[in-house]
């Protein structure tokens, strides 16, 4: 994620990337997926800057649309990569469009991708996870390392997400949340994800977790909610390793959901907690064994680009699909 | 004379813990969340603009997507590739 900041945020990276189209996509599936996208995606990559090293394929690539490499590296560094594609450009020029454009015949569509599985009258999450500061400095209005991910529901587990007669519910009702929505939340997404990926927890290490809805108002079938409650996640392992970690929070938020039409019309939940011990990957191993991290979980903004949820894989739910 | 209250009457240490208090830090491990500081507490959690200035790019989300439209724009494709989506969770 650091490439956010360091490559992409450079004003004359930017400037030059308008000479490209440029994509971004999840490596770990392209690197080991066997349908055509993979497949085309290898056949540049396999000659890049790892080239049959290592586990990973992460990096920028600059390549012809019919898949001839021009450049490719894994640097934080803005000016290399500004020279890379410098020099990519000019080799493209040198190309004739016979060999720089996609053959006729050329397959490289997908025959499955997680964002198929997105449900669209379903509820669409955005978690957004940054570090706290131990001691308050206004000079740091916040920590720079923060990620993001997304939590999906189908319509049908949406309209299930407050327990109880929901047409006869009156103001100061008290409701749980169904615990598909504590689960996903514990489990998969107010996790350490801060400064990088990190293990997801399983159905039986979430216990404790609890969130319930108090009706503040209803205003014809709009009902607003206050939400509260608590998530607890600790696991001995990850990814079979003896690492302890765990996340403690405290929740707050606000809603509305729409009886009518059956959908959260508003939808934002804030989380403060301790963040304990590491996991395999996710960037903890120089940093303290406890600290404080804060968590907002709202609604996927309707322009935002389809992405789906990172532990999507391992939701028990039918409506995900799955490749074959 | 009395004057009203401001914050230029407020010394740069009270100022400090007004701003740490309204946002519950009042220790590290004492976060308060309250409803009164939960707008506080969002604004700060959530990315700044420069957060997202590399979104300023026009990136397409999908290896194929990118593919399709360089070769119609006859450009070459500038490919960023993590472990977890960049717009994602990476």
């Amino acid at each position: 994620m650091v490439g956010r900041r360091t490559i992409w945020a450079n004003d004359d990276v930017i400037e030059l990337s308008k000479q490209f189209v440029a994509a971004t996509d999840e490596v770990w599936r392209l690197q080991n997926g066997d349908d055509p996208e993979c497949k085309y995606f290898r056949e540049f990559a396999e000659q890049g800057h790892y080239r049959g090293e290592g586990s990973t394929r992460q990096g920028t690539y600059i390549c012809t649309p019919s898949g001839i490499l021009l450049g490719s590296m894994n640097s934080h560094n803005a000016d290399s990569v500004l020279k890379m594609m410098q020099v990519a450009l000019k080799k493209y020029e040198l190309l004739e469009p016979k060999q720089r454009l996609l053959a006729a015949d050329a397959k490289i569509l997908p025959d499955h991708r997680w964002e198929s599985s997105y449900q669209p009258d379903g509820l669409d999450l955005t978690m957004i996870a940054r570090d706290i500061p131990e001691s308050c400095n206004p000079k740091d209005s916040a920590e720079v390392a923060w990620n993001q991910d997304r939590i999906w529901f189908s319509k049908d587990e949406t309209q299930k997400i407050l327990r109880g007669d929901i047409e006869n519910i009156q103001r100061g009702d008290k409701l749980e949340l169904a615990p598909v929505f504590v689960a996903r939340l514990a489990r998969f997404s107010v996790i350490d994800t801060v400064r990088g990926q990190t293990s997801y927890f399983g159905e039986d290490e979430v216990a404790g977790s609890t969130v319930h809805a108090t009706v503040t108002a209803i205003r014809d079938n709009r009902v607003h909610l206050r939400l509260q409650g608590q998530t607890v996640a600790e696991s001995p392992t990850s990814r079979g390793r003896a690492l302890p970690h765990g996340m403690h929070t405290k929740l707050l938020g606000t809603a509305i959901y729409d009886r009518g039409r059956g959908q959260f019309s508003s939808f934002e939940l804030v989380a403060i907690g301790e963040r304990q011990g590491r996991t395999v990957l996710n960037g903890r191993h120089r940093q303290s064994d406890k600290s404080d991290v804060g968590f907002v979980v709202r609604l996927t903004p309707r322009d935002a680009p389809l992405i789906a949820p990172t532990f999507l894989f391992a939701y028990d739910a039918d409506w995900v699909q799955h490749p074959e | 004379m009395n004057r009203p209250p401001s914050i230029t009457w407020i010394s740069f240490p009270t100022a400090v813990l007004t701003v740490c208090l309204t946002l519950g830090w009042a220790t590290a491990q004492e976060e308060v969340l309250t409803s009164e500081n939960l707008t506080a507490w969002r604004e700060h959690l959530l990315p700044a603009e420069s957060d997202l200035v590399w979104q300023k790019i026009p990136w397409l989300t999908t290896l194929a997507d990118g593919v399709v439209a360089a070769n119609a724009a006859d450009r070459p494709l500038l490919l960023w590739v993590m472990n977890g989506h960049p717009f994602g969770c990476t």
